[in-house]
């Protein structure tokens, strides 16, 4: 304050300032737990996309030396080229774990987004408009969530036979609504923050008002949730698959690969559940930690 | 360190007002008494209690000194009870764990308990749910819970901030009706001038941690001898009186956290010295009227 | 004397269902206003003064248009504010502005103080370019004492007092005519409130602006206003000049708060004579008959439940609704 009776005539350069999201990146960067499980999650991306160059075998070809022969020439092994062993068609494990990766990633990554999405505006609408409209859009969402959507989903795929695009459709039914809903409950105790008001006030139109004022400051939320939800949807997608009606062969993904390998189990190859189970613990644990880091580093005074 | 160097005492049935806006420690001071600091809190120095150190005693120990003879009241009641239990059971709860009581005896004991801080019709509403009390009430209930016990000593944390101008008076009359019947020392703790005007025989005005004047009420406010105590005094408007404008402070009161080698005060200081800047001042007077500053005492 | 704003006879119903009012039948309601009128003049500073429940918030919101209300009328420079048309009334919103009682909480925590300021240029001026309205927040944030290089600082970077003064620059940079400051210095420590009264009477001096402070403390009310409201339960009880507060004013309730205010020396405030009304605030949803007071009003008559008294003139510029009160002794003072 006394400083600006020393300001010159023209403008001073304008000090930086600290915004709340580099304020959480300082504070996430210093959390080592989160760090870890971005850095993991990181190199099984890197792995789930770039792995399969580095064998010379396709999640398709059939070694057929090893046929017949698992339990022993298809172990893991750096010699025989198969660094996670084979399956028990003689596939490589390897290639089919990258592939199961990436496709349950991206299983998990579309949900979040439709969750994103979808939910993210119905929620934002639905409590800022209130009313009426509020009461009408949110009983719409308790209606759909109160269908058994698994029991649903599994009679769909029954009937109109296995597809991705039906697996996708059903993940997407359900992810936003929760989302939604939080999304909504947010949206209600913002909207009676005094810088709403203040806005309302000054004259700015409802859509600005949603886009610059409550949009932002739900963000963070959304983030959180989002990276506790993708985990959630590839547990889904792999129950889906695990009970064979989700990803179809040639096709692959870790719940595919975890119900081949379990099936397997007692034959004395561990490592064809091993190492899709591996990966998939890594990856629920990895969103799990990341998340809750997120959700510190945003909110700091919530765990003193 | 939020609290730096800060000595108070208080005798029985004497009001001792610990004034400061926020960050200035006042809280802190108040929680270091009753051994509830945080556990990033490490108080040091002496803490008396009737002439035994207190400071380092085992939390045993503590816990029963807090919950005999130091009571203690907050700025929102409503957050100290527990709304899904009646006022009655809340009451009783600590009457029998305490005193092995029967629970007729100890019911009897907090309706009239309730009748003393002017609750009517308290043998009937005793049973009442928070949520069933205003602001003002709940204050009184407060007060009457923490009475229960006969404290020596009774803490009230801005005990009226959160209240209704015209139930504000009520609440401090009561606290003086209560220090007269009951003998007990009070620690009023608050930033609002005329609430400590009102009631308090001896002040503490605080600032960043640090006491800047204590004494007397009387003298503290008729002769205030530190700067920051009269620019303080001037800066609040009267009802009594015609200002034509109102000297407000320059600056913003310290982060709590930083401290400066020299007076605390001293960046927002109109009479600010070379030494201020460098050195703490020492305190000088005595129990009736002391503060700390360089500059020459004038009165 | 045109008055910049008249609210004429206003009620503001609230239901007590939280849905909206025209659908709900009258038993679910409750007027947390009922029948306001008051008049403000260019340059003039009215305070309101009352308790938590008294509607001087709701008053204050009815006038910038955040409730609607369900009787009478607010009339701006001589227009009726409900009968004007959206454009219209966007023009004159641009002219009324709003300070809040919390500082951190009224600025928008990922917006910079540039942007804060900014927007009600953005919204009321939108050919404005982007160097004139960023020269204009620098000019407005010298104005209220902020250094403009703080420009792309964040709200929570900043000190207490220092967020109100964003406030203020952000209801001052549309140039208004007229200011409505809800509690503006109760959230702020005692060394700040000064230095942000004392801003508001500057800049109303410089800029020519009517305020509306609302405040539930009297002392700083009558320090910065001309004329003081005195509000309980949704009721106007008293309206006179604040020069005359002390000696003048009569309603028993004006006199309570006149009392429950300590004043800050010992000498004078011990010796006051402490006459407390007894009891607290009655429901605002079941509202005595009557005089709204009588509850807890020292000099209650049997008559007083039976009628709303009606709002008179008692005095030059003095609104009175008691018909029973004596003019006061005058205040004692040391």
């Amino acid at each position: 304050m006394i400083s600006s009776r020393l300001q010159p005539e023209s403008l001073p350069e304008p000090e930086p300032g600290r915004s709340l999201w580099q304020d959480a990146r300082r504070r996430i960067r210093q959390n080592p737990v989160a760090m870890t499980s971005f850095l993991a999650l990181v190199l099984i991306g890197a792995f789930a996309v770039l792995g399969p160059l580095l064998s010379d075998w396709s999640s398709e070809d059939i070694n057929w030396n090893v046929l017949g022969n698992v339990e022993t020439a298809g172990r893991p092994a750096l010699g025989s080229g198969h660094y996670f062993g084979t399956d028990q068609l003689g596939r490589d494990l390897f290639v089919r774990t990258a592939h199961g990766v990436r496709v349950s990633l991206m299983v998990g990554i579309i949900g979040a987004l439709i969750a994103i999405v979808v939910g993210t505006l119905y929620g934002t609408i639905a409590g800022y408009v209130g009313g009426r409209t509020d009461n009408i859009m949110m009983r719409t969402v308790d209606v759909i969530m109160s269908i058994p959507y698994m029991f649903v989903l599994i009679i769909l795929l029954v009937i109109f036979g296995q597809s991705m695009i039906l697996l996708f459709v059903g993940i997407g039914l359900v992810s936003w609504l929760d989302m939604a809903r939080i999304v909504r409950g947010q949206t209600l105790s913002i909207k009676n923050r005094e810088f709403v008001e203040s806005a309302v006030v000054i004259g700015v139109p409802p859509a600005l008002i949603i886009l610059r004022h409550i949009l932002p400051n739900l963000v963070g939320v959304v983030i959180v949730y989002a990276t506790l939800l993708i985990p959630n949807m590839i547990i889904f997608e792999s129950f889906i698959s695990f009970l064979g009606l989700g990803i179809q062969e040639p096709n692959t993904s870790l719940g595919v690969l975890i119900s081949e390998g379990a099936s397997q189990m007692q034959y004395g190859v561990l490592w064809q559940l091993g190492f899709p189970l591996f990966f998939f613990i890594v990856i629920q644990f990895g969103f799990f930690f990341l998340g809750d880091g997120i959700r510190d580093a945003l909110d700091p005074k919530d765990r003193h | 360190m939020a609290v730096d160097g800060a000595s108070l005492d208080i005798h029985p049935g004497e009001v001792l007002a610990v004034v400061g806006e926020s960050g200035s420690g006042k809280s802190q001071t108040a929680l270091a008494v009753t051994g509830l600091l945080a556990r990033n809190g490490t108080p040091e120095g002496s803490i008396l209690w009737e002439g035994r150190e207190i400071l380092g005693l085992p939390e045993h120990r503590l816990a029963r000194l807090r919950s005999e003879e130091i009571a203690m009241i907050f700025q929102n009641p409503m957050t100290c009870l527990n709304p899904y239990l009646r006022i009655s059971t809340q009451m009783i709860e600590g009457m029998t764990l305490n005193r092995k009581m029967t629970r007729t005896q100890a019911r009897s004991a907090c309706i009239e308990m309730l009748e003393t801080v002017q609750i009517a019709d308290a043998g009937n509403r005793i049973d009442m749910y928070p949520h069933e009390f205003s602001g003002g009430m709940l204050q009184r209930i407060m007060i009457a819970m923490s009475l229960l016990r006969r404290p020596r000593l009774l803490i009230a944390d801005e005990p009226t901030t959160a209240l209704d101008v015209t139930v504000q008076m009520q609440i401090v009359q009561l606290l003086e009706h209560i220090r007269r019947q009951y003998d007990t020392a009070i620690m009023l703790i608050t930033h609002d001038l005329g609430l400590v005007a009102s009631i308090s025989d001896r002040i503490s005005i605080m600032y960043n941690g640090q006491i800047m004047e204590s004494g007397l009420a009387e003298n503290v406010f008729s002769r205030p001898r530190h700067p920051y105590t009269r620019a303080l005094l001037d800066a609040v408007p009267r009802i009594d009186q015609d200002e034509k404008i109102l000297r407000g402070i320059a600056g913003d009161p310290p982060d709590p956290a930083s401290r400066t080698p020299g007076c605390p005060f001293h960046s927002r200081c109109a009479y600010r010295m070379a030494p201020c800047v460098e050195h703490r001042p020492d305190t000088l007077g005595s129990r009736e009227h002391a503060h700390a500053c360089h500059l020459p005492d004038e009165t | 004397m045109t008055a910049l704003l008249e609210v004429d006879n206003v009620t503001v119903e609230f239901s007590l269902r939280g849905g909206p009012v025209p659908g709900s039948p009258s038993r679910d309601r409750f007027a947390a206003l009922e029948g306001v009128s008051l008049e403000l003049a260019e340059r003039e500073t009215l305070g309101i003064v009352g308790e938590s429940g008294s509607g001087k918030t709701t008053l204050v919101r009815a006038i910038v248009g955040m409730v609607p209300i369900q009787k009478g009328r607010i009339v701006w420079k001589g227009s009726d504010l409900s009968g004007t048309d959206p454009d219209s009334r966007r023009r004159i919103r641009k002219d009324m502005s709003m300070i809040f009682q919390n500082p951190l909480a009224s600025l928008n925590p990922r917006m910079t103080i540039g942007q804060i300021i900014a927007e009600p240029c953005q919204v009321h001026e939108p050919h404005a370019s982007r160097a004139e309205i960023r020269r204009r927040v620098a000019e407005t944030m010298e104005r209220v004492g902020l250094a403009p290089a703080l420009v792309n600082r964040y709200p929570h970077e900043f000190s207490g007092g220092q967020c109100q003064r964003v406030g203020i620059a952000r209801a001052l940079i549309g140039r208004p005519k007229l200011i409505i400051c809800d509690e503006p210095v109760a959230a702020l420590d005692v060394s700040i409130r000064a230095q942000i009264v004392n801003l508001l009477k500057q800049l109303q001096d410089e800029f020519g602006i009517s305020l509306i402070m609302i405040s539930h403390d009297l002392s700083v009310i009558r320090h910065v206003s001309h004329r003081i409201m005195v509000m309980y339960l949704g009721h106007v009880m008293e309206m006179l000049p604040s020069g005359h507060l002390l000696q003048n004013s009569c309603h028993p309730y004006t006199r309570a708060l006149i009392e429950s205010v300590p004043i800050p020396d010992p000498s004078i405030q011990k010796a006051r004579e402490m006459r407390t009304i007894k009891g607290e605030l009655p429901s605002m949803r079941n509202p005595p008959s009557g005089c709204r007071f009588t509850t807890r009003c020292p000099i209650a008559r049997d008559r007083c439940g039976d009628s709303r008294p009606a709002l008179l003139e008692a005095g030059p510029g003095h609104w009175l609704a008691c018909p029973y009160c004596d003019p006061p002794p005058g205040l004692k003072t040391g």
